[in-house]
């Protein structure tokens, strides 16, 4: 059976295997065939595994012993960012380019058990900071579908890998919009789920309270697959939340009815007019199906992202202060211990990064931390409240993903500007309630855009609902 | 803001930045502080308190391993050591 890998689907993968039609060898066959000439193009993938096969065959054992699950056997790329026991993870950083990793993430482990064939970790923005995956060391990704533009990020590897048809799937991690803006820019599926879901055990730390690791897919029903594999509680994760705790939050299993629209946020000035087209063509549509469209108030939306650059740097800062350059990592020697940090830091981190790591020792400076970070978690917690009343109204919130598509390399050289991506995406990390995005239409460059939708603690049942039938595959 | 005032949180964060990017910094920075300071303008009601959605509480460091057992594995990515110890520059 040919195997056709522009048209795959985790669906169409799994019951291919387990209908015998192809072998998982052969599937992963199919994807390595002509990898190395794509990626030479795009960038994707910092490292293509070159025991694939061999991952391929222990899967292949496991569907023919009837050990399959929904993940066994299927070739999937992973961020750069998420550690597997044995291999290198760079968080595309110089300061780590060596390092390779001596445990396994809990995510990555969750992936061997299953028989997942991990094919490759992808690029991204060096340690997650950035919202087109320039800021790489080791060079920008293109998007696959114009390679003149920026693939979004920080996850923009993961999302080019499997817009480029080089993955079935690939994790990425989200902290600000990380998932969702690239899956939005590659014309894909990607979901931030509710925080507290899945282990970041193993994943590199950027802003603890946000980062959660989640899926890029074609579809929504694939989104959900994966997910589900990888959500879990992690003794491990200190933030992981029971299981327990989980169901007993999980939202009446009620059909979504209600869907609420903040006006405000989306007649903000800096969303082009060829977004909010095709988002008004999204209600259109979610109207079409049944669902009620309601205007919402969300006062303090558009005081999430400066809020976000507050909280983000000051736990980046904390976090990315183990890289000193003593117990691994690479060392730039001074002639004594203070000097050997400020070498290897100043020479391992990029510009962005450490902008990033001096503006949260700003925030969190004697005589700044007040009215910095404690005004910032006051005003994160006034957003996580609204979030809570508005549900109380609707069942989910839907805005654009991104105030623009996809633009040009090279183009966007003002941070704030670069900021003012994850304007729609920032408040569901700040609130930890889960988001996906789902591919819509297009820009007037013909650009991929997306529709993002939001609901409450746990209800990702909800997205998921949502999002198949906007697909269309219900 | 002054080219001190980098200086000084460089020191803080223990992060080497080039004499020729100081200048841009500064501008940068400005920028920033003063796109995040319009959160100053938001009124916070006094019933809503900052909240932490989850206890971050330490695991219980039970069952530990057998001493040594990780001991090469993580030396091995160490820019520099002395039988099991990392080796660092002198402190003083």
């Amino acid at each position: 059976m040919k195997i056709d890998i522009n048209n795959m689907t985790m669906e169409t993968a799994r019951d291919g295997l387990r209908a015998g039609d192809f072998t998982s060898v052969e599937l992963t066959q199919a994807y390595l065939t002509d990898l190395p000439e794509k990626n030479a193009e795009m960038n994707a993938y910092l490292e293509i595994f070159d025991d694939a096969i061999e991952q391929a065959k222990i899967a292949d054992q496991m569907i023919a012993s009837g050990d399959a699950t929904d993940l066994t056997g299927i070739p999937m790329a992973i961020k750069d960012n998420i550690l597997i026991k044995d291999r290198k993870a760079s968080a595309a950083s110089k300061i780590l380019s060596n390092y390779v990793a001596t445990y396994d993430s809990t995510v990555g482990a969750k992936l061997r058990e299953a028989g997942a064939v991990i094919i490759g970790r992808t690029n991204m923005d060096e340690f997650a900071m950035g919202s087109s995956t320039e800021n790489s060391a080791f060079g920008r990704t293109m998007n696959p579908i114009d390679t003149q533009r920026v693939p979004g990020g920080s996850s923009g590897g993961s999302a080019a890998a499997v817009a480029m048809h080089g993955a079935v799937y690939a994790l990425g991690s989200d902290t600000g919009g990380s998932i969702r803006q690239p899956a939005s820019f590659c014309g894909l599926v990607g979901l931030y789920p509710t925080y507290g879901a899945v282990s970041r055990y193993g994943l590199m730390a950027m802003s603890s309270s946000l980062d959660q690791i989640g899926p890029f897919t074609k579809t929504v029903a694939d989104a959900e697959i994966v997910h589900d594999a990888i959500a879990g509680y992690d003794p491990m994760d200190a933030t992981s939340v029971p299981e327990k705790t989980r169901n007993e939050n999980e939202l009446k299993q009620i059909e979504p009815k209600k869907i609420g629209v903040p006006r405000a946020i989306i007649n903000h000035p800096g969303v082009l007019d060829s977004v909010r087209a095709d988002f008004e063509n999204s209600l259109k549509k979610l109207a079409d199906l049944g669902y009620e469209i309601i205007d919402i108030e969300l006062p303090s939306y558009e005081m999430a992202l400066p809020t976000y650059y507050i909280i983000m740097p000051a736990e980046a800062s904390s976090n990315l202060s183990r890289y000193d350059g003593t117990r691994f990592g690479v060392r730039q020697p001074g002639k004594d211990l203070l000097e050997t940090y400020m070498k290897s830091r100043g020479d391992g981190f990029g510009a962005e990064v450490r902008r990033r790591i001096m503006l949260g020792t700003y925030v969190l400076s004697a005589g700044y931390y007040d009215a910095y970070y404690n005004k910032a978690t006051s005003v994160r917690a006034l957003i996580a409240d609204e979030f809570k009343k508005a549900f109380e109204i609707v069942d989910a919130i839907a805005t654009p993903t991104t105030p623009t598509g996809a633009w040009k390399a090279g183009e966007m050289s003002d941070p704030i500007a670069m900021y003012a991506a994850d304007l729609f995406t920032v408040p569901a990390n700040l609130a930890g309630i889960p988001a996906i995005s789902i591919p819509s239409g297009a820009d007037n460059n013909n650009m991929p855009l997306g529709l993002h939708l939001m609901a409450s603690y746990w209800d990702e049942k909800t997205l998921f609902h949502i999002g198949k039938q906007f697909q269309g595959n219900k | 803001m002054q080219i001190s005032d980098i200086d000084n949180l460089a020191m803080l964060a223990r992060l080497g930045i080039p004499d020729a990017e100081k200048t841009q910094f500064l501008s940068d920075f400005e920028a920033i502080v003063g796109y995040v300071d319009q959160i100053q303008s938001v009124n916070v009601p006094d019933d809503i308190k900052p909240h932490y959605m989850i206890t971050n509480a330490m695991r219980a460091d039970e069952n530990p391993h057998e001493s040594g057992k990780y001991t090469e594995d993580i030396l091995a990515g160490a820019p520099d050591r002395d039988d099991n110890y990392f080796k660092v520059p002198k402190v003083l």
